[in-house]
């Protein structure tokens, strides 16, 4: 079975993760949820929007521009494929025939 | 380290959760909504009682618009200051967050709704425990989205709203409670959420925590009940009846205990209203007499509110009487035509 090699990434999983349960988030959300550093969430996040898991939009209005990423419908299918393909790999590892 | 299919599930159960748990509340809103709650229970228990308009009902609906009106800007207000706050730290508010938003709205327009409904239809002797017990279920939901100290400190509001209810305390004590635990238990609150020793606390942490919560809104309180309940009351000399009807004009001005004795007749004049009534009213009389002596102490030929009922406790009127309605039942036989029954409790603490 071959899992989907841009989530399969211990980073990213946890960011799309973290985005399916909390809807759309900044930089700072997402940097203060996985411990990590500017750099280092800079590179996922740009693989994800690369992909297409992931889109950025700017949200104006009172003080500077918010930069807010939320999951497309194909990183939520995705995300949901991978997890899917997850509980059918543990249950190979667990009970194998 | 390896990652592994079990590793890779349990980081995607741990962040979905923590999505979920996003939930937080700003300092400010606990102060905001705290301080102007307890504010609006303290001026129209305290500064604008019923008598300030001519009718009744004129003082509900003045009191309905006005803290529907004062809340919605503190609504307002605290929307448009998380939405900046968070901008600034560049955070987002989830969506999550908006629902817990919408309960607590929800919920506050309940309390203005039933505070409505009481004050036309009767039972505003639970109303007080009522809001802390809705109190403690917003934040028990919203602790259940953030942090478990918040759900547990919504697990003790909803526990002294029952407890207030079952031992009996009127509403000029229940009130009192409501006020401190918005005028010095949210403010509290606020300062604590955002600390580590807050959010990081273990289960003996909490029990810490929540302890000093307790005694933060108790203590206070407990200290502000005897105290209204001492205020204005002197210990005279108690005096006969007799011995009072016979004092002079001069005499009459001052603070006197006036015993009534066991036995004593006390005509009880009801005033009945209804549209249903020929000329809308009916006046009754009913004497009662009175089983054990009573104690009242009068000043300027009116009563202060303490009495005394045998040789209890001196007790304050409007702390600790209450009269109750608890059936009411209509009949039309053949032999007696038509009849109503009243059974109604008068009651008063110790």
């Amino acid at each position: 079975m071959d899992l989907d090699k841009v989530l399969h990434q211990p980073v990213r999983t946890r960011i799309v993760a973290f985005i399916t349960t909390h809807g759309e988030a900044t930089f700072t959300d997402l940097k203060k949820a996985l411990h990590i550093t500017d750099g280092n969430l800079e590179a996922h996040m740009k693989k994800l929007i690369q992909t297409g898991y992931v889109e950025m939009s700017k949200e104006t209005g009172e003080g500077r521009p918010q930069t807010m990423y939320a999951l497309t419908k194909t990183g939520l299918d995705a995300f949901q494929q991978y997890v899917e393909s997850l509980q059918v790999l543990l249950n190979i590892e667990k009970y194998p025939k | 380290m390896p990652v592994t299919t079990e590793s890779q599930l349990e980081a995607i159960h741990a962040m979905m959760d923590k999505g979920q748990r996003s939930v937080r509340i700003e300092p400010h809103t606990l102060i905001a909504w705290g301080f102007v709650s307890a504010g609006l229970i303290l001026f129209f228990e305290y500064f604008l009682p019923l008598n300030t308009f001519p009718e009744r009902w004129q003082h509900h609906v003045f009191e309905t618009i006005t803290i529907t009106v004062v809340l919605a800007l503190v609504g307002i207000w605290d929307y448009r200051r998380t939405r900046a706050v968070r901008r600034r730290r560049d955070e987002t508010i989830s969506f999550v967050q908006k629902q817990v938003t919408k309960i607590w709205w929800f919920l506050i327009g309940l309390v203005i709704f039933i505070n409505l409904g009481m004050n036309f239809f009767g039972g505003g002797f639970i109303f007080f425990p009522l809001v802390l017990v809705i109190l403690g279920l917003a934040l028990y939901v919203q602790g259940l989205f953030s942090q478990t100290m918040i759900a547990w400190i919504g697990i003790i509001l909803i526990a002294a709203g029952f407890l207030v209810l079952a031992l009996n305390f009127p509403p000029k004590v229940t009130s009192w409670l409501a006020i401190f635990v918005l005028g010095l238990g949210f403010p509290a609150l606020a300062y604590c959420v955002n600390k580590p020793f807050f959010q990081e606390a273990g289960v003996w942490q909490r029990a810490k925590l929540a302890l000093a919560f307790v005694l933060l809104v108790s203590v206070p309180w407990i200290a502000v009940y005897h105290f209204i309940r001492v205020t204005g009351f002197m210990d005279v000399e108690t005096i006969s009846l007799s011995d009072y009807a016979d004092l002079t004009e001069d005499q009459l001005v001052a603070l006197h205990n006036v015993r009534i004795n066991a036995g004593s007749e006390i005509p009880i004049h009801i005033e009945i209203q209804s549209a249903v009534l020929q000329g809308g009213k009916a006046d009754v009389r009913v004497p009662l007499k009175i089983a054990d002596h009573l104690d009242l102490a009068v000043k300027d030929e009116h009563p202060t509110g303490f009495f005394r009922i045998g040789d209890g406790a001196w007790q304050q009127y409007g702390h600790t009487f209450r009269l109750r309605v608890f059936e009411w039942k209509s009949f039309l036989t053949r032999n007696e035509g038509p009849k109503m029954e009243i059974k109604m409790k008068m009651s008063t603490h110790r």
